[in-house]
């Protein structure tokens, strides 16, 4: 199998040399080097790489200026910001751009090869965009709604655990069709208790606690897919029923070959986790 | 829980199981489960949708697990259930599934399947989509792996 072909812009010679050293491998090879901007754009047309590692701060422009010329010219360039500022600010430009990969350094090795992966899968990318997005974007509005509050958090990670250790509770739903996956939701016995509590304004019982996450795994996915299915041409998800696990110890295997992302709620009655898995073709 | 979709799981099953080196399929006890599946130690989950919708849980013990995934791997010794004899139990699932979905496509209902699930641990139960669900036992080669079967049509009658 031909090897993953990776440039590197970045003006620190230690970046370049850590990459240089943990990457390449059977899979991964470094098939050029950029100090500046400029040299980025020019080695990107020469070397056509699969697959660019961008820094943000460089002397002559930053890296989501060059990652803007670059994708002017190749709007099919899959690019990876690394960069050691990550703000808000930073990740909405480059959204903007097109460019959904962007890692904090220092990046582990996992989180590197599992986002080049990502990166040049053969899951459109539109696709996989617009299946987490509008799944992380229902997920945030039903929690926030449900609970009456702002006073959530949500963070993200393409580097979940494997297995999914389960808190207590949780809800899998398959989706199918065009690509297939599933999401799954899980809480402890205690937060999914307390939502339901709220949602029906009494105490409730472990009946209850169980029928509360079905409820929120149903309702973030079903308006999550059906947006996604709006907005990617050609996506046709659907998905299936909740399935519910409940117990003292259980752990779920990740699906071979997928992209995944997980959100945590932090939420006043406790945290929710939210895992995406998209197989690839 | 409507009879009709039996036929299609254990057909899937007799017919799947031969070729990943098993010999002798029986099927045990068919009977009615509530409420929710207690797992052996390994519980896949595999979800449908389309003109039948819910899901399919595969129960069976690590012991047993590990068993089939070595048969599978042509008698290979798996002596500890990691991402190799894992990977083997969900190819079975899904094997199993989409030929059961076949089948039931065959009988005019078409299906879609979710990759499956699987799931390891003690101690744990999984909830179908419905109160009332099919079991079915199924042997392979004496290795016990139950079906349990909460799905119901979406066709109008």
């Amino acid at each position: 199998m031909r090897k993953t072909r990776i440039l590197i812009v970045d003006d620190s010679p230690f970046s370049q040399a850590v990459l240089q050293k943990t990457l390449p491998d059977n899979a991964f090879e470094i098939c050029g080097l950029a100090a500046s901007g400029m040299e980025g754009i020019k080695k990107y047309f020469v070397l056509k790489p699969d697959v660019v590692i961008m820094d943000i701060t460089m002397p002559d422009m930053d890296g989501l200026e060059c990652s803007r010329q670059i994708l002017l010219r190749d709007s099919t360039a899959r690019i990876v910001i690394l960069s050691s500022m990550k703000d808000d600010t930073l990740t909405t430009r480059a959204r903007l751009l097109g460019i959904r990969w962007f890692l904090q350094k220092p990046a582990t090795r996992e989180e590197l090869v599992r986002t080049i992966k990502m990166a040049v899968s053969r899951v459109a990318l539109e696709w996989w965009s617009a299946y987490q997005e509008q799944l992380q974007l229902s997920f945030e509005e039903y929690i926030k709604t449900s609970l009456a509050t702002e006073a959530c958090t949500f963070s993200t990670s393409t580097v979940p655990p494997d297995p999914l250790e389960s808190q207590g509770i949780c809800a899998i739903i398959g989706i199918t069709g065009s690509h297939s996956g599933r999401v799954i939701l899980d809480a402890t016995h205690q937060t999914a208790a307390k939502f339901a509590e709220t949602l029906l304004d009494r105490a409730a019982s472990p009946d209850d606690a169980l029928a509360g996450m079905a409820e929120i795994a149903n309702v973030v996915c079903g308006r999550g897919i059906s947006r996604a299915n709006r907005i990617a041409k050609g996506m046709d998800l659907r998905i299936t029923p909740a399935s519910l696990l409940e117990g003292k110890k259980l752990a779920i295997s990740n699906l071979p070959n997928h992209h995944v992302l997980s959100v945590t709620a932090e939420t006043p009655i406790g945290s929710f986790l939210l895992s995406m898995e998209m197989l690839e073709e | 829980m409507d009879a009709r979709f039996i036929n299609p799981v254990i057909d899937a099953f007799r017919e799947i199981l031969p070729q990943l080196g098993f010999a002798d399929i029986q099927r045990g006890k068919l009977s009615m489960g509530s409420n929710s599946v207690e797992s052996l130690g390994v519980t896949v989950i595999i979800g449908m949708t389309k003109d039948l919708r819910g899901s399919v849980a595969y129960n069976m013990s690590e012991a047993t697990a590990m068993t089939i995934a070595s048969t599978m791997m042509g008698g290979m010794p798996v002596a500890q259930f990691d991402e190799l004899p894992q990977s083997a139990i969900s190819e079975l699932v899904n094997m199993v599934t989409a030929n059961s979905a076949i089948r039931f496509e065959q009988m005019g209902m078409q299906v879609d399947i979710s990759p499956p699930s699987l799931v390891v641990g003690s101690d744990f139960r999984a909830r179908l989509l419905q109160e009332k669900f099919l079991v079915i036992e199924m042997l392979a080669d004496g290795n016990l792996i139950q079906l349990n079967l909460g799905l119901e049509s979406t066709q109008a009658n």
